[in-house]
């Protein structure tokens, strides 16, 4: 019995779910491209890719299409896929995938040919360097999105933990 | 000459002053072995070390660069850098990043050139900090406010246990009056008010006597009243104006230093001293020598309390700051900070407050005493319900953290502690969202860039770009192994 009551409910919130997103799409038809930017203002603007979309903003233009799930943006977790679901009016899901720990990309200097293919990976324009010249990552801007990683052919980028960030005990 | 008084700010309370050993003359603390100088708040960098392992570092030496407005930091005392690493922390987090000398060298001291003639910097250099409590770096507090119309000296130390401003009046009034005269020419006010608290009856006989027949340094002597030495409060009650939500003192002309802070400026600013000792009361029933204590920056609380006849059996919780505002802390390794006021050995009978939270009856005598107009109970459901936003919109960044709701909640519910956890998670989030539109920014530049080139060189480098971010699994193998590599260097 509990089992099926569970069932139902599941049902029922997948359901309300899904149609609060088809709701939104429809309220906002239209007005899609202002709906994208106020989906996109609230992503981590990380690049990372790991929605499975090239970036935010294509990550966005699918939620918009009802493509995409609101709950997919890694490094966003919980805080996002809230501030989603309050934008869209669909119910809280938990995250897809569980973020790790922040990292930042950290280029062997000694071991780079300065080939620059990592520079035009980077989305955030954060590698410096000059064809032929050694490489380096301004840590600072750094995302920790790791897509500079496949291109290199020398296999000189390392990702390196940050220390985490501090957070409050609920009292 | 007297001030007569525009009102009294909305809310607050009348505490039991508990002042032991604030008329008893400050003592010195003998060197301390080591010293401990903080990198990180809540594990956050707010300093460069700029001094290695195993070199020697004199009397006022600077050791660490403060970032963006933070003060520097200069040894107290002469030594060797011991370490530099985790240690237990006086913030929030349990440790934080430190330098940590072992003091040795007494006779040298060094020598800060006088390059530096723009005061804010030279107040940043000198590691000049608010030492009132929340550290709020001088230079950029002078800085903001310009040349103010009026220029508030609190003395006021409402809170009670707490008698390190009033000693340093009552035994350094003279060199008081002299540093305000001194500032007042740099800082060039309509107005400079001095206000302190009408039953601290020693500093204000001794600052009647130090200010003699000037005129030109107006002296408040206001009914103890509690949070009254917040900054906002104290410029309602001094001057009947409301300083806007979300906005500071500046905005109004109005500069507000502490007594303390004031003396420190004018010795950064007249000689070049930097900050590196302060008076801390240290009280409380663990204690059998209460008093105030003059004592480096970077002691350990440990040094301080011992000094001042510690007994550890007895003592409930140590709390950095006064009974109301002040923070437990959970080792007495902990560090005296530039805005350590004092250091309180509680035992059962000092308890102000015992929190064994029941539900609340609604009773709204919280709001009757909140001194920012806020609603506690409302706040409070709504932390509790998750509905931080709501939290916020309804004032939670204009609690001062003044435990007056916590104090007079029949129910005893821990409602500070409570309002600063929300406070902390808002400030985190805001962070974050700065600087997700940072990034954004510079996904932006990037585009602009990608898009001028793109218009020379048709195509091209456009399909290479994406390319090079689709997602492919081999290159998922890649990323994976350096993850995997970043993973296992921190468990090392
Ligand atoms: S996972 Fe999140 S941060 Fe990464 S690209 Fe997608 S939306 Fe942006
Ligand atoms: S350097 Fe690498 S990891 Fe860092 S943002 Fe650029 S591409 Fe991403
Ligand atoms: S891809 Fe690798 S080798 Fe090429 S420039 Fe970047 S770090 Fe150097
Ligand atoms: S702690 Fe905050 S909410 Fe409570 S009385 Fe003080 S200002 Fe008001
Ligand atoms: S004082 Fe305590 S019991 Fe009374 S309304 Fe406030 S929170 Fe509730």
């Amino acid at each position: 019995m509990e089992m099926i009551s569970a069932l139902i409910v599941m049902g029922a919130l997948c359901l309300s779910g899904g149609l609060a997103l088809a709701w939104a799409a429809r309220k906002f038809a239209g007005n899609e491209n202002a709906l994208v930017v106020q989906i996109e203002e609230l992503l981590p603007q990380t690049q990372c890719a790991q929605c499975g979309y090239p970036g935010c903003k294509p990550y966005a233009e699918a939620i918009v299409a009802g493509e995409a799930d609101i709950n997919q943006c890694q490094p966003g977790g919980e805080r996002v896929v809230k501030a989603l679901g309050q934008l869209l009016g669909a119910d809280y899901r938990p995250p897809a995938k569980v973020a790790e720990k922040p990292m930042v990309a950290f280029i062997r200097e000694a071991e780079c040919i300065g080939c620059t293919l990592c520079i035009k990976a980077c989305p955030v324009d954060c590698i410096i360097g000059a064809p032929k010249q050694m490489h380096t990552v301004i840590t600072a801007d750094c995302t920790g999105c790791t897509l500079c990683i496949p291109p290199c052919p020398v296999n000189c980028i390392d990702m390196e933990m940050l220390p985490p960030r501090w957070q409050p005990e609920r009292p | 000459m007297m001030f007569g008084l525009a009102k009294k700010f909305d809310g607050g309370l009348k505490l039991p002053p508990n002042k032991h050993g604030a008329e008893a003359p400050s003592r010195i603390l003998p060197i301390p072995e080591s010293l401990t100088y903080y990198l990180t708040k809540n594990i956050k960098e707010t300093h460069q070390c700029i001094v290695n392992i195993g070199e020697t570092v004199l009397f006022g030496q600077s050791i660490a660069r403060g970032l963006g407005h933070q003060p520097d930091i200069h040894a107290a005392y002469g030594g060797v850098i011991e370490a530099i690493g985790s240690k237990a922390g006086p913030y929030d987090a349990p440790e934080e990043q430190a330098v940590i000398i072992r003091t040795s060298e007494y006779k040298n001291v060094y020598k800060h050139d006088d390059k530096i003639k723009n005061k804010s910097d030279l107040l940043k250099s000198m590691g000049v900090a608010g030492m009132g409590g929340a550290a709020f770096p001088t230079g950029e507090k002078v800085q903001a406010a310009g040349a103010p119309r009026v220029w508030l000296i609190n003395g006021v130390e409402c809170e009670p246990m707490l008698s390190c401003d009033q000693c340093l009046m009552r035994e350094q009034a003279d060199k008081l009056v002299q540093a305000i005269r001194y500032l007042a020419a740099e800082i060039m006010p309509g107005r400079v008010i001095l206000a302190l608290e009408s039953d601290k009856a020693d500093a204000v006989s001794a600052m009647r006597l130090a200010l003699g027949d000037v005129t030109d340094i107006e002296l408040a002597c206001l009914p103890p009243r509690y949070p009254q030495g917040g900054e906002k409060q104290l410029i309602q009650t001094l001057l009947g104006l409301e300083v806007p939500s979300g906005t500071h003192a500046a905005h109004l002309g109005i500069l507000v230093l502490n007594v303390a802070t004031v003396m420190a400026a004018f010795d950064a600013l007249a000689y070049h001293l930097p900050l590196t000792h302060r008076l801390v009361t240290v009280a409380g029933q663990g204690v059998s020598a209460p008093g105030n204590v003059w004592v480096p920056i970077g002691a350990a609380l440990k040094d301080v309390l011992d000094f001042c006849g510690y007994d550890g059996a007895a003592t409930l919780r140590v709390t950095v700051g006064g009974p109301m505002m002040g923070r437990a802390v959970n080792s007495l390794d902990v560090a005296v900070t530039k805005g350590t006021s004092a250091i309180l050995a509680l035992t059962a009978a000092d308890e102000l407050a015992v929190y064994s939270a029941q539900p609340c009856i609604r009773c709204g005598v919280c709001t009757e005493v909140c001194p920012a107009r806020l609603q506690p109970e409302d706040m409070y459901f709504n932390i509790r319900a998750g509905r931080l936003n709501r939290t916020r919109e309804t004032g939670l960044m204009d609690c001062i953290a003044c435990g007056a709701c916590a104090y007079v909640c029949p129910s005893e519910i821990p409602l500070v502690a409570s309002f600063l956890y929300a406070q902390q998670i808002c400030r985190i989030e805001d962070e974050q969202k700065a600087r997700a539109a940072y990034i954004g920014d510079l996904v932006k530049a990037r585009d602009a860039r990608l898009a001028a080139r793109r218009s020379v060189r048709m195509g091209k480098s456009a399909s290479r770009e994406a390319a090079a971010r689709t997602v492919d699994p081999a290159a998922m193998e890649k990323v994976d192994a350096a993850r995997e590599k970043a993973r296992s260097k921190i468990d090392k």
